[in-house]
């Protein structure tokens, strides 16, 4: 059945790094393990789950879109995340601002009205390519009005100047000596109270959680 | 043969004859009936001639020899052959001779009387019950049976026969060939035996009784009933034995209405929410709880006319808040009121409680009233309403409001909870929406209605000849993204005043986001503000208005409040 003209949603995406070295560090268990509880939380939310949608998009030499924006009430398992290659920041903005533009166009078209949508990022190491340019055509509200915004995470080997540069709302890297595995675990979890408290307001707003235990927040990049 | 035995008057000529002829016979013959015993006979004596047996007592020895004698052997004596002989005037030789002829003979007069009286006794009763029986059978007697024109299989009694046709409910068999004006008893009987409506009703009595409790019950039941429905009578007495079948059926009918239950539902907008795949009180899950500070509000409504105007006006609790226990954040208030001019007009102010907000159902609902009252009293107080008059004297309104918001004591105008020392003025933030409507007949077809907000609640006018809604006063949505930021009373006094135009035939609702925002998308109109315009076209009943409300539409979870005020009534 099509979608409702005039449902407000509220649109989140999961940019993951899966990279070769998020498999040792623990990083891709931990990802894995997450996933399926976010599933379970937003899917079991009558006021979240009719509200939101949750698409997957993970990078290494390239970025793919795993779960293509859905309500996860309607989503039968989460897809996993396999650990390969390089990291790419580009690609991933690349294919992000692609998608983006395609969702709300799909979802304007049903009539639905769609509020700004909010992007987790998740890295576990420094980028291997040049990827400013395509993340500032992602961000520019000039160039796109349809620019998200973004909460950045950091854990193990990620820079924390980048970190703060990729977040437009909210930055944040692990602690040191804190372990990937466990830092993701509490990551996952604050990402999922954002997409609950934000989706639960009577007019969806994005309401970024204090910074997840074993993390500090950084202070974003004023470009 | 059977004519003449059951002829009542040859009966009682036989019967009235025979105990004549008994008494008449025993009187003059004086004989004794066979078997008549002798001690009665004796005593019978004694009492009719004492004397005699004084003098011709015989001993007791004698008299039981003589005993044989005189039952057996002097018996036939008496009658054939000493009869004779006394009237010849002989006399007995000795007294054992003589004897049994004097004692017979006072036999014999002891029991005339006796007899007589028994014969009259069998007299009276046989004449008893002739004349009982004379009367018991009077119409029998005269039942036309050979008659010409007597109907086949008709009984003597004028009845029918297992063969004959049934009788005509409700009339008298006419008998074929009867002559007009026959005043045949038999005739007048038939009515009482086929009166199949007496029978039917004392039959079915048991089921009427049950069917008139059952369906009193059924009745009361909440929208059973359509308006093609029979009606139902409502008093057990009412009902009346020709209306069995019908009441039958009605019974039959709301049960199985029952067994079904007609569960309202509201419209469905598009692909239902997870709220309405389940039920409220679903048992697994808690989707709807009762707020614990009391006054969910779940419904709070009113409807009325005034002057020219109806209105219709309903605050639903949303899911939003359903889900979390919190009560209803929308509020409204009516106030009917009029210029010193002359002219009506209706106030209309909607209040949307800020999430934020700790006590904001209290801020909207109290905020409502307030600001209702002061810009009735502002009406009252002018010659003619003006969209420059209400801007000048807002400020002060606004303040007044503020002034007066917050409880002073606890449970003060129903802030049930609230601690006045504990809050702070942003614990009652809500939006703002009013609307000034005139009210007075007249001849124009326009109209001018002074709107005013704060916060992002929405004005609406619907075009009935376009049946399209057009947004006159609200946050702006024609922007790409949803900006869900809003100002708020009292943090600001700065609302956006305007005067709209409208028809006479157009509808004009204030409504809370919770409804705004579904309406028009970008300027777009969408399923939901197509399906209100239809509905909403002209005024509609409370049941339907507050159900409109309560639209399910995916996403739609906030509280919801529409004040609808149609400016004509016809």
């Amino acid at each position: 059945m099509q979608e409702t003209a005039g449902n407000a949603v509220l649109p989140f995406y999961i940019l993951c790094d899966e990279s070769g070295s998020m498999d040792a560090n623990g990083g891709i268990d931990a990802v894995n393990r997450g996933l399926p509880e976010l599933h379970a939380t937003i899917a079991g939310d009558p006021l979240v789950s009719d509200k939101c949608r949750i698409g997957l998009i993970t990078f290494s030499d390239i970025a793919e879109e795993l779960l293509p924006l859905s309500n996860l009430s309607d989503v039968q398992a989460m897809p996993g995340c396999a650990a390969k290659g390089m990291t790419n920041y580009g690609e991933a903005f690349n294919l992000l601002r692609v998608v983006i533009s395609r969702d709300i166009a799909n979802m304007k078209s049903q009539g639905m009205q769609v509020y700004r949508p909010a992007v987790f990022f998740i890295t576990d190491g420094e980028p291997t390519d040049d990827w400013e340019a395509n993340h500032r055509a992602l961000t520019d509200k000039n160039s796109n009005p349809q620019a998200p915004h973004i909460i950045a995470f950091g854990v193990a080997g990620a820079n924390a100047a980048v970190i703060g540069k990729i977040g437009t709302k909210a930055a944040f890297i692990a602690n040191q000596g804190v372990d990937p595995g466990n830092a993701l675990k509490e990551i996952l979890k604050s990402l999922t109270n954002t997409i609950v408290n934000s989706s639960s307001s009577s007019s969806p707003t994005l309401i970024v959680q204090q910074a997840p235990p074993g993390t500090t927040a950084v202070p974003l990049d004023t470009m | 043969m059977q004519k003449s035995f059951h002829s009542g008057t040859n009966k009682a000529i036989f019967g009235l004859a025979l105990p004549i002829l008994f008494v008449a016979f025993f009187s003059l013959s004086g004989c004794t009936p066979v078997g008549q015993d002798v001690d009665d006979q004796r005593q019978g004596a004694s009492t009719s001639s004492p004397e005699i047996i004084t003098t011709d007592a015989p001993k007791p020895d004698a008299m039981q020899e003589a005993k044989p004698e005189s039952q057996e052997e002097a018996k036939p004596e008496s009658q054939e052959e000493a009869k004779p002989e006394s009237q010849e005037g002989t006399q007995p030789d000795s007294q054992e001779e003589a004897k049994p002829e004097s004692q017979e003979e006072n036999v014999k007069g002891a029991w005339i009387p006796v007899v007589q009286v028994f014969l009259t006794l069998v007299f009276i009763l046989i004449l008893v019950w002739l004349l009982y029986d004379f009367w018991k059978k009077k119409p029998a007697k005269l039942a036309p049976v050979d008659r010409p024109g007597n109907p086949r299989g008709k009984d003597h009694l004028g009845g029918f026969s297992p063969k004959s046709k049934p009788p005509r409910p409700g009339g008298v068999p006419k008998v074929d060939g009867l002559k007009a004006g026959s005043k045949s008893p038999v005739i007048k009987q038939e009515p009482e035996v086929s009166q199949p409506p007496t029978v039917r009703a004392k039959v079915e009595r048991p089921v009427l009784s049950t069917v008139s409790e059952g369906t009193t019950t059924e009745v009361r039941l909440p929208n059973t009933q359509t308006a093609d429905d029979p009606l139902v009578p409502s008093t057990p007495g009412a009902i009346e034995p020709v209306l069995d079948k019908a009441i039958v059926e009605v019974e039959e009918k709301q049960i199985v209405q029952v067994q079904e239950r007609l569960n309202i539902k509201p419209p469905q907008i598009g692909e239902p929410s997870s709220f309405a795949k389940h039920d409220w009180w679903d048992k697994d899950r808690e989707w709807c709880q009762v707020s614990p500070h009391g006054m969910s509000s779940d419904v709070v409504c009113d409807i009325g006319t005034f002057g020219a105007v109806a209105i219709a006006a309903a605050s639903l609790r949303g899911h939003k808040h359903k889900v979390s226990g919190e009560p209803c954040q929308d509020a409204f208030s009516l106030r009917a009121t009029q210029s010193m001019a002359g002219q009506k007009y209706v106030v209309a102010v909607l209040c949307d409680g800020m999430s934020s907000a700790k006590h904001s159902e209290y801020g909207a609902r109290r905020t409502s009233q307030l600001l209702a009252w002061s810009l009735a009293a502002m009406v009252e107080d002018q010659e003619e309403i003006t969209e420059q008059r209400v801007k000048s004297t807002l400020p002060e309104i606004f303040e007044y409001c503020k002034q007066n918001l917050m409880p002073q004591k606890r449970n003060q105008f129903g802030a049930s909870g609230i601690l006045p020392k504990a809050v702070v003025e942003s614990d009652f933030f809500t939006t703002v929406t009013f609307m000034i409507v005139p009210a007075s007949s007249g001849e124009g077809e326009n109209f001018e209605v002074i709107v005013g907000s704060i916060g992002d609640s929405a004005v609406f006018v619907l075009d009935n000849s376009t049946s399209l809604w057009k947004e006159v006063a609200a946050a702006d949505s024609s922007s790409e993204i949803l900006n869900p930021a809003t100002s708020a009373f009292p943090a600001t006094f700065d609302a956006r005043i305007s005067t709209i135009f409208v028809k006479k035939s157009d509808l004009v609702i204030a409504t809370s986001d919770g409804v705004g925002n579904y309406i028009n998308v970008r300027g777009n109109q969408t399923s939901l503000g197509t399906y209100l315009a239809r509905q909403w076209g002209k005024p509609v009943n409370l049941p339907t208005f507050i159900n409109d409300v309560g639209f399910d539409l995916k996403s739609a979870d906030d509280d919801r409040t529409v004040v609808a005020i149609w400016l004509s009534r016809s």
